[in-house]
């Protein structure tokens, strides 16, 4: 486990200091230059949805998601024709919240998005896509889907332990975890916290908070603005619209996204240096589980 | 020390993740939800979400325990997803470091329990990947 964190303090800022050198360098750095460099040299005025970060290759997409929660639901459906018992999962949910790991990471800045939505997320917002109430196996078919404490048959077959969805769960996921890993998700984190506090950020933050202060809005940098109680309610108000115009204007302008972007690709490539092992594992099993799901569906 | 703890956790967790669908007991009327914990390893005070939020100002940790009747928003530091399989297929729980959907996340799968790390009393909002 202690691989999978880092010991102290200095590790960390042997990190950053790293990522700071590896930002330096930047146009000579050979890896830079033959890595994803269209990403890197994003234009300002791009929205970052599209961004890439290293730390995805380790990370589940949403789609990664769907695939694999699709083929256990196909696998646990067939499991359960075995039993001749039928259970309705009901269709497949909307798509909702942010459309990726970069869409909102650096706060707003799909411009279109501003003008129409504010902060809001318009048809994504999961407030509007309620939990729907269904009715939740019973009978036969809750012993079939989720197994009993004890062994059990179903119309003369044994289930299998923790049901169809466990043996679903064991054929997709293996001895491992659905999802994305602990230490992925643990070190794309703390490339966020981190670049926060690089000396380029926060001079970008600086440069964006005057941006927006020409235009009388007062705030600290490009997360503060979406944390504003007033725009927290249930549609996005007119005084919303205007500043989430204006901030996207001034990312664009003090290229304060791509700034922290470029920031956090130098980290992250420090941080998967440096958890090489753990995360070659991690990168497998991800693998692993996405050809187990493809075969199934 | 506490991330040691919190991968036994997880991994027994993980172990008994289809299990706990068949167990709402435990879920104490969370069965399709997620709970947001007071202090690590789902101890003290929590609440229930069912649905997104786009902002956790406001609510409060509802049951007994310490840090009940504290603000829920930055203020979680563990959580247990107790969506599985039963009326939807495994959703995973995304809780996020700004209000409305903002920043960084911490995930928590379908039927499994974590600390928060990414969002550790910097809690949210939260929205559902179905």
């Amino acid at each position: 486990m202690g691989a999978l964190t880092f010991g102290g303090r200095g590790g960390v800022l042997g990190a950053l200091g790293a990522a700071l050198l590896l930002l330096t360098g930047c146009s000579t750095d050979p890896a830079a230059s033959k890595g994803t460099p269209a990403a890197e040299e994003a234009p300002a005025m791009r929205p970052s949805v599209g961004l890439r970060l290293p730390l995805q290759d380790y990370l589940y997409s949403d789609a990664d998601l769907r695939t694999v929660k699709r083929a256990m639901r196909t696998l646990t459906e067939k499991c359960m024709r075995r039993y001749k018992v039928t259970h309705d999962f009901g269709p497949p949910a909307p798509a909702m919240g942010p459309r990726s790991i970069t869409d909102r990471r650096y706060g707003l800045t799909d411009a279109r998005m501003a003008r129409t939505t504010g902060y809001h997320l318009g048809d994504r917002d999961p407030r509007t896509h309620p939990v729907p109430e269904r009715t939740p196996p019973h009978g036969k078919a809750l012993t079939v889907i989720a197994g009993a404490d004890k062994p059990a048959e179903v119309n003369g077959v044994r289930v299998p332990a923790r049901g169809c969805a466990g043996e679903a769960e064991r054929e997709i996921v293996g001895s491992g975890r659905l999802g994305s890993s602990d230490l992925a998700q643990d070190l794309n984190g703390e490339s966020f916290t981190a670049t926060k506090a690089d000396p380029r950020v926060v001079k970008a933050f600086r440069a964006w908070s005057r941006c927006m202060k020409e235009r009388d809005y007062a705030y600290p940098d490009p997360l503060a603005v979406m944390n504003d109680k007033r725009f927290q309610g249930n549609t996005p108000a007119p005084l919303e619209i205007e500043v989430a115009t204006a901030d996207v204007a001034c990312k664009a302008r003090t290229d304060v996204t791509g700034i922290w972007y470029r920031a956090e690709v130098a980290y992250q490539k420090t941080l998967i240096a440096r958890n090489a092992k753990a995360l070659a594992a991690v990168r497998e099993q991800k693998r692993d589980q996405l050809a187990a799901a493809r075969a199934v569906d | 020390m506490k991330m040691r703890v919190m991968s036994a956790a997880v991994v027994a967790l993980a172990a008994a993740a289809v299990g706990l669908a068949t167990t709402p007991a435990s879920a104490a009327g969370c069965a399709h939800g997620l709970r947001l914990y007071y202090n690590s390893n789902q101890a003290g005070s929590s609440a229930c979400y069912v649905n997104g939020s786009d902002n956790f100002a406001g609510d409060v940790f509802t049951s007994a325990g310490a840090g009940s009747g504290q603000p829920v928003k930055n203020n979680a530091a563990s959580a247990r997803n107790y969506r599985s399989f039963t009326g939807d297929t495994w959703p995973t729980a995304r809780i996020f470091f700004n209000s409305n959907w903002g920043g960084v996340y911490d995930d928590v799968d379908a039927g499994t329990a974590r600390n928060l790390k990414n969002t550790y009393n910097n809690n949210a909002s939260l929205t559902w990947v179905l």
